[in-house]
């Protein structure tokens, strides 16, 4: 796996299996994390471990989805968003892999792009081209084909897609350390 | 022997036709040109300049080919062959910008708990992803408009008192997968702006804003915009 592949792969794995690549081995994940796992499971492992560069970009994605949900959980009446949503966000990610893997792999992107593209720092890429496109101005449109928004400079945006492909929702959220 | 020469006879006979009259090529070997100017109803000077420019061979030896634009009005010297093709591309793509018809839909998350016919296909997906107990259906709007128009409408929400809507609609492109809608928003209620952004979506899609925390205390308000294009009869 390179470097592109590798970010590409960042961008549509579950939380879980980028947890476990950024832990380094599979010591002491549980067996819930090698279900997730896909094909590449493997050798995504081994180059998040050995390339900085990708282990920046997996450890931005996780802080991201992180901060989403910790935003999304005041809006829990039920039970913690904490858990609701990543279980939510995973169930949407087997279902539509299950139907539609692409359009996942645009979501995710669509999501990820949403919450890095507002945030101003550089991401050193080392030897292989990016697959990831690291904007650092602002304000940022969030593009991946479609659909697209935009999001000011003290906002973070994630773009959801539904099992309904006629409906997509985009949820703003404060950015915290711009 | 003597069927084979009629038969090479008639080859060249037949060639020396179809080089003279097929290709149009002149007496001193360059393609014969023609001028002709187009009406052009709907696209800019400058969509229609780039538009045929890869079918005028400017850098031709003998007869290049040349084309201006003015005021709607295209001039091209080219081919007849090449004229053709540009009354082709001319005739697929001048054509009126598609009516928009865009329809707003103010929806509260407040844990309404019976579901409203006219929200429920967003309230489905809305259930997949948050978990606010119910949703409520605040105030829709549906207005009108063309690429370029600024659309401003303003109306009463329950409990939100006076909003107002403002579109404008940046770009439309129609495509043979239904085309796309880019629109810059900004949803007004009484002096604060709860949604300014700028979004795009397929036509026909559903776009569902929310925000968190809340910009109306602790009121969870979700602005949905569904836009449709509608072709405009010539």
């Amino acid at each position: 796996m390179n470097c592109a592949e590798c970010r590409e792969h960042v961008l549509e794995a579950e939380p879980l299996e980028i947890a476990a690549a950024l832990s380094g081995s599979q010591e002491g994940v549980g067996p819930s994390v090698i279900s997730v796992e896909g094909p590449s499971g493997a050798s995504f492992r081994e180059h998040v471990a050995g390339c900085p560069g990708c282990m920046t970009a997996a450890e931005w994605v996780m802080a991201a989805q992180e901060e989403l949900v910790g935003d999304l959980s005041v809006l829990s009446p039920r039970r913690s968003l904490y858990v609701s949503v990543p279980e939510a966000v995973l169930e949407a990610a087997r279902r539509s892999r299950r139907t539609r893997r692409g359009s996942w792999g645009i979501a995710a992107a669509a999501v990820a792009a949403g919450i890095l593209a507002v945030r101003s720092m550089d991401l050193e890429v080392g030897g292989e081209p990016s697959a990831v496109e690291i904007v650092a101005t602002a304000p940022v449109v969030a593009t991946v084909l479609t659909p697209a928004v935009d999001a000011s400079l003290d906002e973070n945006v994630a773009v959801f897609e539904t099992e309904d492909s006629d409906i997509v929702v985009f949820w703003f959220y404060e950015g915290r350390g711009q | 022997m003597m069927t084979a020469s009629i038969r090479i006879a008639a080859a060249c006979l037949v060639a020396s036709v179809a080089l003279s009259l097929g290709a149009c090529v002149a007496g001193d070997g360059a393609p014969e040109t023609e001028t002709r100017t187009f009406e052009v109803l709907y696209l800019d000077d400058w969509v229609v300049e780039r538009l045929v420019e890869p079918y005028v061979y400017s850098g031709r030896e003998g007869a290049p080919g040349m084309a201006s634009v003015v005021q709607g009005k295209l001039t091209v010297r080219e081919t007849p062959e090449n004229l053709r093709r540009i009354d082709e591309t001319l005739l697929e793509f001048d054509r009126p910008k598609p009516m928009v018809r865009l329809v707003f839909q103010i929806i509260e998350a407040n844990g309404e708990q019976g579901v409203d016919p006219r929200i429920a296909d967003v309230e489905a997906a809305l259930r997949q992803l948050f978990r606010f107990d119910g949703y409520r259906l605040l105030g829709e709007v549906m207005v009108y408009g063309t690429e370029g128009n600024e659309l401003f409408q303003e109306f009463d929400v329950p409990d939100l008192g006076p909003s107002a809507i403002e579109a404008v609609i940046m770009n439309v492109r129609a495509d043979s997968a239904g085309g796309t809608v880019q629109l810059e928003l900004r949803f007004h209620a009484g002096s604060r702006t709860v949604f300014g952004t700028t979004v795009r979506v397929r036509a026909g899609q559903t776009a569902v804003l929310g925000r968190t925390p809340s910009s109306i205390g602790s009121r969870n308000i979700i602005l949905v915009v569904r836009p449709e294009l509608q072709q405009i009869q010539e």
